[in-house]
């Protein structure tokens, strides 16, 4: 579980760091403050040795076509990583975890031809582009070498060990070199733009089946649909679905008993299956009515806590803010933090609310957001 | 809808009675920039003044007033405040209408007078005292 994390040279954050983490953490700001910027940081560290996450992160965005562009100085899908889309800098993300420690990631842009050289041998050259003997002028050298790769180094550091892994495009496509290592825990990302396909809901509900874990969802459902019986996938026009039984005599749909049943599903099965990791939620909100919101954070801590996963959330909505701060102090433990980010002279900067700080602003009416 | 911090120079009153007063006096006087904000319950002020200072905006506060009723004994009234603004690392005044720090530069301000028991309500009597309409009300009361 992450206790801190810091940013550099990040998207919109020059420099962030985000402290007092807690189980279940809510981040809230207004727009373009950087609040899916922070999920994907920490869904890059959490990754650990793998830059290919760089272009995941984007297509959570919805940029999901890369257009490769050899022999001309043109942008990259991750230049839109780097602050300000200066590639001259190294982003920066390093974090404080229970299980892993302190680790920090490092990534670049390879410009300098002493750095290129040293992945060469994973760079696949056209038939008369391989680096001969170029010329003893460097700069000749640089934009050769630039003109057939564009490489980006992920450097990973833990207890002093360094290791790096490369994402390179070159005229073979994209891809990561060496293959990096799993990471060290699990981690999902639920972008705002995606809804998890119902098929992969079956499936996420067979694995913990599998492992004799099933009721959490039905416990978590019946916190809003008291009627609610039993679960079980049911195949149906070739697609696996997670049907309810809530006493109509026949299965139902979990879609079809309402959207926010379908969406709590999505959110438990996710952090069921991701058992002492991580579940990033980019506007958790997202199709719940405001009704519900208290019964679905009460839901998302039991869950949290019964697989040990630590969750981190973005919101625009007060009520939903308001409604996780009613659903965690009236749980067996506050195990919840709201985050704000806000833009300072420039900078972005977290601000992290106690429940008694949360408690009195929401009292007050201060605003929180 | 939240209060949001809109004014660089905020005043901080301990009710709904208190911010009608102040909104009153400052129209007045013509005073601008100024905005009271009805959080400085006295059971409450140090909490209430955490979630203040992390309220967004409060970065670019000037100046910050608080105001507080004497009731029984204006010391420890002003005490209270005092140690409430030290708790949230806001500057703390020594003594009432003395203001120190910047950004914010902070002041407290003790009703109905600095060494007086009381409270707003004994300031706007004392300021009507010698009106004839004194005499119905003092029958009436």
């Amino acid at each position: 579980m992450y206790k801190s994390f810091e940013v550099r040279n990040f998207r919109c954050f020059w420099e962030l760091t985000i402290a007092e983490l807690e189980r279940v953490n809510l981040v809230a700001g207004v727009n373009n403050v950087g609040k899916t910027a922070l999920l994907e940081a920490l869904f890059l560290h959490c990754g650990a040795y793998n830059p290919a996450l760089a272009l995941r992160v984007n297509a959570f965005r919805g940029i999901e076509t890369v257009k490769i562009e050899l022999g001309r100085w043109v942008e990259t899908p991750w230049d839109s990583l780097f602050h300000q889309f200066d590639i001259t800098k190294t982003i920066e993300l390093a974090g404080e975890n229970t299980i892993t420690g302190h680790r920090s990631l490092r990534l670049r842009v390879l410009r300098e031809p002493s750095e290129l050289a040293r992945v060469a041998q994973f760079i696949n050259y056209g038939p008369d582009e391989a680096p001969k003997a170029l010329s003893s002028d460097e700069s000749q050298k640089v934009l050769d070498t630039s003109e057939m790769a564009k490489v980006l180094q992920l450097e990973y550091q833990k207890n002093g060990r360094r290791d790096s892994y490369y994402m390179i495009f070159d005229r073979k496509g994209v891809r990561t070199e060496p293959i990096p290592p799993p990471p060290p825990f699990p981690a999902f990302f639920l972008a705002a733009r995606v809804r998890i396909p119902l098929a992969e809901d079956a499936e996420r509900f067979g694995k913990l089946e599998i492992i004799g874990q099933q009721d959490a969802l039905l416990k978590a459902l019946q916190v809003i649909e008291p009627r609610l019986r039993r679960l079980a996938v049911v195949v149906a026009g070739g697609a696996p679905m997670v049907h309810g039984d809530i006493g109509l005599g026949r299965l139902v749909p979990l879609p079809v008993m309402g959207e926010g049943m379908a969406r709590l599903a999505s959110l438990v099965l996710t952090i069921g299956n991701t058992p002492n990791g991580v579940v990033l939620v980019d506007e958790i909100e997202n199709g719940l009515h405001h009704s519900i919101l208290p019964k679905v954070w009460r839901a998302i801590g039991e869950v949290a806590r019964q697989f040990n996963t630590q969750v981190f959330t973005t919101t625009h909505s007060l009520e939903c803010i308001v409604a996780a701060h009613r659903a965690f102090s009236e749980s067996e433990r506050y195990d919840f933090r709201l985050h704000r980010l806000e833009r300072v002279n420039e900078t972005i900067r977290a601000v992290t609310y106690d429940q008694e700080t949360l408690e009195a602003a929401i009292e007050t009416g201060l605003e929180v957001r | 809808m939240a209060i949001e911090i809109e004014q660089p120079n905020l005043l901080v009153v301990e009710g709904r009675e208190e911010e009608l007063f102040f909104e009153a006096l400052i129209e007045h006087l013509g005073l601008q920039n100024i905005q009271t904000m009805p959080i400085g319950g006295k059971e409450q002020l140090r909490r209430n003044l955490k979630a203040l200072v992390v309220s967004p905006g409060f970065s670019e506060v000037i100046s910050l007033g608080v105001v507080r009723d004497a009731n029984t004994d204006p010391g420890a009234a002003f005490q209270s405040v005092h140690d409430a603004l030290q708790a949230v690392n806001l500057p703390a005044p020594e003594r009432p209408l003395a203001p120190v720090g910047e950004r914010p530069r902070v002041a407290v301000l003790i009703l109905p007078e600095v060494s007086m028991p009381g409270m707003l309500e004994d300031l706007c009597l004392k300021a009507v005292v010698q009106d004839p309409a004194m005499l119905c009300c003092g029958a009436v009361l």
